[in-house]
């Protein structure tokens, strides 16, 4: 799910420079929290984004708890699994 | 239409009070999007004026059909790109003495009133987040500020939607958005047809301004709401002063 990856690296950079995070290079294994310093709305924005730009919603079911998801790369594996 | 003009969506939206909110939303230039259970005269006019629904969008939808009520505002985030403002208007009355009201009736008002609004809510959201503006308005009720015999499930529902609206302003106030609620008394329209002369009498006699309130005040209330940044979190009661 390449294209995945790269709407969600897209999506991480554009609400950091919005929000004014300096993010450090982007991998899978940074945590979204402590390393790259995402707060909870701006989460849920990524999320937000992330639904309307893949049209899913991988966290609505509440099956996939949003709290299970703390790297880059479990992001990607949300979606990833969830298309 | 301008790709530029604002998206409106409002629920409930083919009659009453919803209908005025539509056409004044139409007339200040923007986009709007509506739901109802089924079209009406009006809604179909609307329609054949704009089959494109370039800037009049509606389906049918019940709003006890949550997962409905969610498509509907995700139809409306691809469709246009975005939500601007949400209207959460759409909801039923239920009168009667609690004991003697069936449950059924008591969780259709539940899920009509309250749960239906916060799942169009949650998922307006997602287009506001995105764009990091966006203004909501709860359209509660003075009965969530005063008691009124016979009107307990009715009142829970709309105090309810004031509880909501305070939390979720402190919570989506720092991505730029507004969420705010007004709560109309008694006014003029089908809603207090039913009343008798003495009784509309009576409650303009109580009522400080001396008149009822219009469906064009509401949608005045609800038009400034929208045109300001600088108010989130609260409750505009418009009832002339009934309730002070």
């Amino acid at each position: 799910m390449a294209d995945h990856r790269d709407v969600i690296y897209d999506t991480l950079k554009r609400v950091a420079e919005d929000e004014h995070l300096e993010l450090p290079p982007l991998s899978d294994d940074k945590s979204l929290v402590d390393e790259l310093g995402f707060r909870s709305l701006h989460i849920a924005r990524i999320l937000a984004i992330l639904e309307i730009e893949l049209d899913v919603d991988p966290f609505a079911s509440g099956e996939l708890p949003i709290t299970n998801v703390r790297t880059v790369g479990d992001l990607c594996n949300a979606y990833a699994g969830a298309g | 239409m301008s790709p530029e003009a604002p998206v409106a969506l409002i629920s409930g939206g083919s009659r009453g009070f919803g209908q005025a909110l539509v056409e004044a939303r139409l007339a200040a230039g923007d986009i709007v999007a509506t739901y109802s259970r089924s079209p009406g005269a009006w809604v179909e006019r609307r329609r054949a004026e704009d089959p494109s629904g370039d800037r009049f969008y509606w389906e049918a939808v019940d709003g006890r059909d949550l997962a409905a009520v969610r498509k509907f505002a995700m139809n409306v985030i691809r469709r246009y790109g975005r939500i601007d403002t949400l209207v959460n208007n759409a909801g039923t009355g239920i009168e009667g003495l609690l004991t003697m009201t069936p449950e059924k009736d008591i969780s259709a008002a539940l899920t009509l009133n309250l749960e239906s609004a916060i799942v169009l809510t949650r998922a307006s959201l997602k287009g506001m987040l995105s764009a990091r503006r966006g203004s909501i308005i709860n359209i509660s009720s003075v009965n969530a500020v005063l008691g009124h015999n016979g009107l307990s499930v009715y009142s829970a529902t709309k105090a309810a939607l004031i509880g909501f609206t305070k939390s979720l302003a402190r919570e989506v106030g720092p991505q730029g958005i507004s969420v705010n609620a007004i709560a109309p008394g008694f006014f003029d329209s089908d809603m207090v047809e039913h009343l008798s002369d003495a009784q509309r009498a009576r409650i303009i006699r109580r009522t400080p301004m001396r008149r009822l309130c219009s469906i064009e005040d509401l949608v005045a209330t609800v038009g400034f709401l929208i045109s300001t940044r600088s108010i989130t979190g609260q409750t505009l009661v418009v009832d002339g002063g009934f309730s002070c």
